[in-house]
């Protein structure tokens, strides 16, 4: 059994709006993804697809409009809250918004335990300073406030206050899109090595193709609410079998001497998250269309070991 | 050949309570027309403010002093705002990061493309211009685009309608400072694509001002690096990029996972420590506290930029031979 079990979810937000109509925006529209225990799995796809929604949904701060979220055997909605934050934590993008300004890092790094509860103010002080010694972080910035840190050691603050309380899985949303690429760098080992150190099951969400191939064992590919296509990175990286992966492959610039800009087979229309076009979403975009794709939504099927949404697949 | 953009020796003192900060410090730089030239560098580097000094829009305060900053022989230093507002937007183009802040978002798109017309060009500011430059940009139906509102339009369409904005006088020079890091790969890809598709047409000098260096090794012709407000290293993008001379460079190339080159989760490498703050008085090289190979002469007198015999400069006492001397330089754990 998979430790994350996501079965027909989907997610719809009502846009409040004019009093001509009130428009329904469909986030998240029929997703099914398995997360084994102590993979690090990527979510993939461009602003609107929906990654960040289904994070949300994971760490449990939204519910699902419908389908079912199993973690560790369990409905996620049958956790209580302390319950599943013991179990789950979020990273956020940016570190500058998502800490804390008037709290000292060892309040910010200890607020998990004070939230849960039943520790000496000894037992707080040495769990704060070992997770501080995991992360990198020097012991002597404990007093410091946020505003006294760089962004990486912002970062490794929200990295540190996530895993205090020794969760069993991170869901990290663009962990590293704020940083500098040298700092990027320290994050992503650090990620590797708390994963391996932890054994962490990790959920990352991000755009950045590099950055997936260099952590993650298993990608997910979302367009407009939906996964197109699922496998390992190694796999899809090789040869992608949807045509929204192959494009947003060949999208990568590689900082390599003499590297071409590629020119996408991509048509700019693009469809709207709350008019989805019928059949495919990525019809509108898509070089290989054809009129089944118009109409009928393809469904994930088996190929290769990987599961792929297309009638045409590559 | 006489360059389009000609910057000697460009310093940039800014005023504060804690005492002057030196952001930018003695930037050589040259464009010629038809050429695209990337500044690469991170956070604080200076590379945002050197473009702002070229355009005459520095914060208040920020006191310029340079041997020389020409654009086509004419000289852009101490020109009034009346002088400025007749090269901004005509002769000098910029193209910012976020085009959800660029625009006012309670103006129409038309209106606020009109208005760079009208100071410009006023003639021509009629709507089928406009329109005829949305569609050059791969706008579809430009009449609609025109009569919307910003926040109507995705941001890979707002930054096409700023490249179409700043195209429309037919510039000698465009700054496009990070003009893709808000949008997705795809997009970026395509933006980039036609940015340089139509310099192929038009001939304007590009600085393109980024952190990626996939984005160099796409479009730019060449490459200046920038660290603690100097030029550290100077060359065409292919001979930077495939091997660096200055170990600043290397550092960063050696952060950046590329699909399929380095182990999944081996270690990256990183450049410990911090960027260093700006004060005016230095000692010594600017990178000297996080550098794998610095050694004592490192610290004694500034590092003048030399240049090797192929054209490339470096700012570096003991630049690399680009062979990768010493992998495991970048790996090591931070010792401070």
């Amino acid at each position: 059994m998979s430790l994350i079990d996501i079965h027909g979810v989907t997610r719809a937000y009502h846009l409040g709006g004019g009093l001509r109509r009130r428009a329904v925006l469909q986030a998240l529209r029929g997703i099914d993804l398995a997360v084994e225990e102590g993979e690090i799995l990527s979510l993939v796809g461009e602003s609107g697809c929906g990654k960040s929604t289904l994070a949300r949904l994971l760490i449990g701060i939204e519910e699902p409009s419908a389908g079912t979220i199993t973690v560790a055997g369990r409905p996620i909605s049958s956790y209580g809250r302390l319950e599943r934050a013991r179990l789950i934590q979020p990273v956020f993008q940016d570190p500058y918004s998502s800490l804390n300004p008037r709290k000292t890092v060892a309040a910010i790094v200890a607020a998990p335990l004070d939230v849960q509860g039943g520790e000496t103010s000894r037992s707080r002080m040495a769990a704060v300073h070992q997770i501080m010694d995991a992360v990198g972080l020097p012991r002597y910035l404990a007093n410091a406030y946020p505003s006294q840190l760089s962004g990486g050691q912002r970062q490794r603050v929200a990295i540190a206050r996530a895993l205090v309380g020794r969760p069993k899985i991170l869901v990290c949303d663009e962990p590293t899109s704020a940083l500098d690429v040298s700092v990027q760098a320290q994050i992503l080992n650090l990620l590797a090595d708390l994963h391996r150190a932890f054994k962490l099951t990790v959920v990352l969400i991000t755009h950045n193709l590099a950055v997936v191939s260099h952590l993650t064992d298993r990608v997910a590919v979302m367009y407009l609410g939906r996964i197109v296509e699922v496998g390992t990175t190694d796999g899809i990286f090789a040869a992608p079998h949807h045509p929204y992966t192959r494009e947003l492959l060949r999208a990568v610039l590689r900082p390599e001497p003499g590297m071409q800009l590629p020119s996408l087979q991509l048509k700019s229309d693009f469809p709207s998250p709350t008019a989805p076009p019928p059949g495919c979403g990525f019809n509108p975009r898509c070089a290989r269309t054809t009129e089944l794709c118009r109409r009928t939504m393809p469904d994930m099927s088996p190929l290769d070991g990987r599961a792929v949404a297309c009638h045409h697949p590559l | 050949m006489v360059p389009l953009l000609d910057i000697r020796n460009l310093t940039l003192d800014i005023p504060t309570a804690d005492g002057t900060l030196r952001p930018v410090r003695g930037v050589d730089l040259a464009v010629a027309r038809g050429e695209t030239v990337a500044i690469v560098g991170e956070s604080g580097c200076g590379k945002s403010l050197t473009a702002l000094a070229i355009m005459g829009l520095l914060p208040r305060g920020a006191r310029l002093a340079a041997d020389r900053i020409a654009l086509s022989q004419q000289s852009l230093i101490g020109l009034s705002s009346r002088q400025w507002r007749s090269i901004r937007g005509k002769r000098i183009a910029m193209i910012f990061q976020d085009p959800m802040t660029a625009f006012d978002p309670c103006y129409r798109i038309g209106d606020q493309i009109a208005e760079i017309l009208r100071q410009h060009r006023p003639a021509s500011a009629t709507a089928g211009r406009m329109a005829a430059m949305l569609a050059r940009v791969g706008i579809a139906s430009p009449d609609e685009r025109l009569r919307q509102y910003p926040h109507q339009l995705s941001g890979g369409l707002r930054q096409r309608v700023m490249i179409a904005t700043a195209l429309l006088c037919e510039p000698d020079l465009i700054i496009a400072d990070e003009p893709t890091t808000a949008l997705d790969v795809t997009i970026q890809a395509q933006i980039l694509r036609l940015l340089v598709d139509i310099q192929k047409e038009t001939g304007f000098g590009l600085v393109i001002i980024t952190h990626d260096l996939g984005v160099v090794a796409g479009v730019a012709d060449r490459v200046v690096v920038m660290y603690g407000g100097e030029v550290v290293e100077t060359g065409t993008a292919a001979a930077v990029i495939g091997a660096p001379r200055h170990p600043y460079t290397e550092g960063l190339m050696r952060s950046i996972p590329v699909p399929g080159k380095v182990g999944r989760r081996a270690a990256l490498g990183f450049i410990p420590g911090m960027v260093p703050r700006p004060d005016a008085v230095r000692t010594g090289c600017g990178f000297l506290d996080r550098c794998p190979y610095a050694d004592q002469a490192c610290g004694v007198g500034a590092v003048a930029l030399r240049t090797a015999p192929d054209g490339r400069t470096m700012r570096c006492a003991l630049p690399l031979d680009g062979s990768g001397r010493a992998p495991d330089a970048w790996t090591r754990p931070i010792t401070s």
